[in-house]
């Protein structure tokens, strides 16, 4: 039997077919309403991201993916007057750590404290830093050299890396108290790395990378947005071999008198240039060494006999006395019942200018330099460069003691003539002395004498500026004079064979802890000193040799013993090094008696 | 005829099998389709042409980490010139060969017809060392120009 089939009529199709219809068509609108609004909704959210929103997204989503590198900008380089390296940057490794990826710090702490050979204090330093679990950098070990990094990574520890950072080096020490110091960050603290300090300083670079969720670089994405910019480089008007040479010579003789502690500059004469500037101190420990602080520069002392130089060139540039002058000069002298002797005792004796400076008699010069108004003698100290600045304006130069002349009284009115009552640097005393080698022009003194820009540009300073102080003719005589020290005087043992050379020599009392210049014992501590210029005639160098207590039992306790010597010494490597041709054969002194007998 | 003739045309082709000859399709492509290859290719133009700037970046980047070696290692070997030039350093390798240094000065007068007999001797100087006038700071300058100074 075959199925019946319900046929629904055809009205009643129609009109369900039409229920239908509008029932999916009732729905489909409600649907879409939905999507619009859901559509409207998300527009809007949309809308408010790229505008009310979007600057606070977008910081996030940068500092999410980029990182920022400082590219550090090269500190220049310090070059000697031959074009050799004094002070440059070399690479080096430094550690650092992320604390927020550190499981144990203790051991972290421990493994690498061991390789690097730290002490306790500096691995509980270590520990306390790897402990800041909510910072993302701490310095491990900075400025190491590259096995001592690569030994420490070698150790796989979590949260250790390395990066390349530049470290100041002082090639051989040479000049250390000049060049100065800088700190990790590479900054000048002190000498001429502090005092140029902006020209050497470069100007750091940025680079800008995107990274993943890891921290890893995207390769290729990376974008430099700020070259750095390099330093200027420095040349000094040193030289480095008589640097050397000189500081070997005064640690050497520091050595040999048990001295405190030793000083001596050599300048170019007619430039004011600073050769070489050497600075030795004994240590607490007893050792004998080049020192840290350029005290040329800094500590200030009575200068002694030296001065008397300055008195009687004053006396002679006023037309008062001339080197045959004659002075009948006592043994001994009382002013304000302050008695003032010669280093030798005599009785009264005629002593001409040129004796009393050769010889070095206090009496001889306090009578020569009564001829003038104390006021025109304060004015000639000033003018040779006591108590204010050189010009070289090195960081912490002392401009020396010299009192007004209202505030000078009594017996210092004296004994300033002979070089006490003031003080002056080793700086001060050499430019001092140049003026005479100079043909009477006082010229500052300098250290640098031009920059190199990033260009490879030279750029030189401009010249030392000058003053005159005394007459050519004036300091010629005085040049004369200074001969004959070297020569018959006090200063014999400056003597080069091949080299002639004028000077003086100073043997300065220093003052004691007990307001005198006796110790409580009753003895006396010692300055002694040698200054000088070569070749007389036509001089090209300035040299100054100071030695700070030399042993005052022995005989080698004078200017004449003590620093004559080293100026013998380094005569010769200076001759050599710039070139300077010899006088003849000996020290060029036939003609020239002593001035006195004794 | 005319009639006919067009009727012809116009009407289609009847044969006696009853099919009926339906004109070719030209074969179009929509807009929207072309547009889409369109669109397609230029972007796999953009990412060829990325991933090509990106290959150029790596290579960049390559150079700019030599470069910067390069430098760093140029540091290392000055400083290390620098110490074997210092006067430190030679005094050390003199007194390591047995070395001592001088005491004394001595100057000795040479007479003329001597030194002109010692200069004929040693001949002709190579003209580079003669001329040579450039000091260490001119040469280092120049370096420094040529090379620049930027990493």
């Amino acid at each position: 039997m075959r199925p019946v089939r319900h046929v629904r009529p055809a009205v009643s199709l129609k009109k369900e077919s039409k229920e239908v219809d509008q029932r999916m068509r009732s729905r489909l609108r409600w649907l879409m309403l939905i999507v619009v609004i859901v559509m409207v909704v998300l527009s809007a959210r949309v809308l408010m991201l790229k505008t009310t929103d979007r600057s606070g997204y977008l910081a996030a989503s940068i500092d999410q993916r980029t990182r920022v590198n400082t590219l550090r900008a090269s500190r220049g380089v310090i070059f000697d007057r031959n074009g050799q390296e004094l002070a440059l940057s070399v690479p080096t490794n430094t550690l650092w750590a992320d604390p927020r990826v550190i499981v144990d710090p203790p051991a972290t702490a421990r493994a690498v404290a061991g390789m690097l050979g730290m002490g306790p204090e500096d691995e509980a330093a270590l520990l306390e830093r790897l402990s800041r679990n909510t910072q993302k950098f701490a310095y491990v070990a900075r400025e190491l050299p590259k096995e001592a990094a690569q030994a420490v990574l070698g150790l796989g520890l979590t949260g250790i890396y390395s990066y390349i950072e530049p470290a100041r080096v002082v090639e051989s020490g040479a000049a250390e108290a000049l060049i100065g110091r800088t700190d990790p960050d590479g900054l000048g603290t002190s000498g001429l790395e502090l005092q140029y300090d902006k020209v050497l300083t470069g100007t750091d670079g940025t680079q800008m990378r995107q990274v993943d969720n890891k921290g890893r670089s995207i390769a290729g994405e990376g974008s430099v947005t700020k070259q750095p910019v390099p330093g200027d480089d420095l040349v000094l008007s040193i030289d480095k071999t008589i640097q050397y040479q000189m500081d070997a010579a005064v640690v050497a003789r520091v050595e040999r008198l048990s001295a405190k502690g030793g000083t001596a500059i050599a300048m170019d004469s007619r430039t004011g240039e600073i050769l070489a500037m050497s600075n030795v101190k004994r240590r607490a420990d007893g050792t004998v060494a080049v020192a840290q602080g350029n005290f040329a520069a800094v500590e200030a002392y009575e200068p002694g006999s030296v001065a008397k130089v300055f008195s009687i060139s004053a006396a002679v540039n006023e037309g008062l006395v001339d080197p045959s002058t004659t002075l009948r000069v006592p043994g001994i002298v009382r002013i304000d019942n302050f008695p003032i002797r010669d280093a030798w005792p005599h009785g009264p004796i005629d002593m001409s200018v040129r004796a009393i400076l050769s010889e070095s008699s206090n009496i001889g010069t306090m009578m020569v330099a009564e001829k003038m108004e104390f006021t025109k003698l304060h004015d000639y100290l000033s003018a040779f460069g006591f108590g204010r600045h050189t010009g070289l304006e090195y960081p912490g130069e002392s401009r020396g003691i010299l009192k007004s002349v209202k505030k000078t009284y009594g017996t210092e009115r004296s004994t300033v003539a002979y070089g006490y009552g003031f003080a002056s640097t080793a700086l001060q005393m050499v430019s001092a002395i140049n003026v005479v080698a100079n043909g009477g022009t006082f010229v500052e003194p300098r250290l640098v004498t031009a920059t190199i820009d990033r260009s490879g540009r030279r750029e030189t300073k401009e010249p030392s500026k000058t003053r005159p102080v005394l007459s050519a003719s004036t300091a010629a005589t005085m040049t004369d004079i200074m001969r004959d020290v070297v020569c018959t005087g006090t200063g014999e043992l400056a003597k080069v064979k091949g080299m002639e050379i004028a000077g003086k020599t100073g043997t300065g009392y220093k003052v004691q802890g007990n307001g005198t210049y006796a110790t409580d014992a009753g003895g006396r501590r010692y300055f002694a000193s040698f200054v000088g210029f070569f070749p007389a005639q036509a001089p090209r160098v300035t040299m100054l040799v100071s030695i700070d207590e030399p042993s005052s039992s022995s005989i080698d306790r004078f200017g004449g013993t003590a620093a004559a010597p080293v100026f013998a010494q380094l005569v010769p490597t200076i001759m050599n090094e710039l070139g300077i041709e010899p006088t003849g054969t000996d020290a060029g002194c036939q003609g020239r008696t002593a001035t006195l007998g004794h | 005829m005319a009639l006919a003739f067009r009727l012809a045309s116009v009407l289609p082709e009847r044969d006696s099998t009853g099919l009926t000859l339906v004109p070719r399709r030209v074969r179009r492509l929509p807009l929207p389709v072309a547009m889409v290859a369109v669109v397609v290719v230029c972007m796999f133009t953009v990412v060829s042409l990325t991933t090509h700037m990106a290959g150029q970046q790596l290579r960049i980047d390559r150079l700019n980490s030599d470069i910067i070696r390069a430098r760093n290692n140029f540091d290392k070997l000055r400083a290390e010139r620098a110490r074997f030039q210092s006067p430190q350093y030679l005094t050390e390798k003199a007194k390591a060969m047995g070395m001592v240094p001088g005491t004394q000065t001595k100057m000795v007068e040479v007479p003329v017809d001597v030194a002109v007999l010692v200069a004929s001797g040693v001949g002709k100087v190579d003209s580079d060392v003669a001329d040579s006038k450039e000091s260490p700071l001119d040469q280092f300058g120049r370096m420094k120009q040529s090379g620049g100074a930027t990493p």
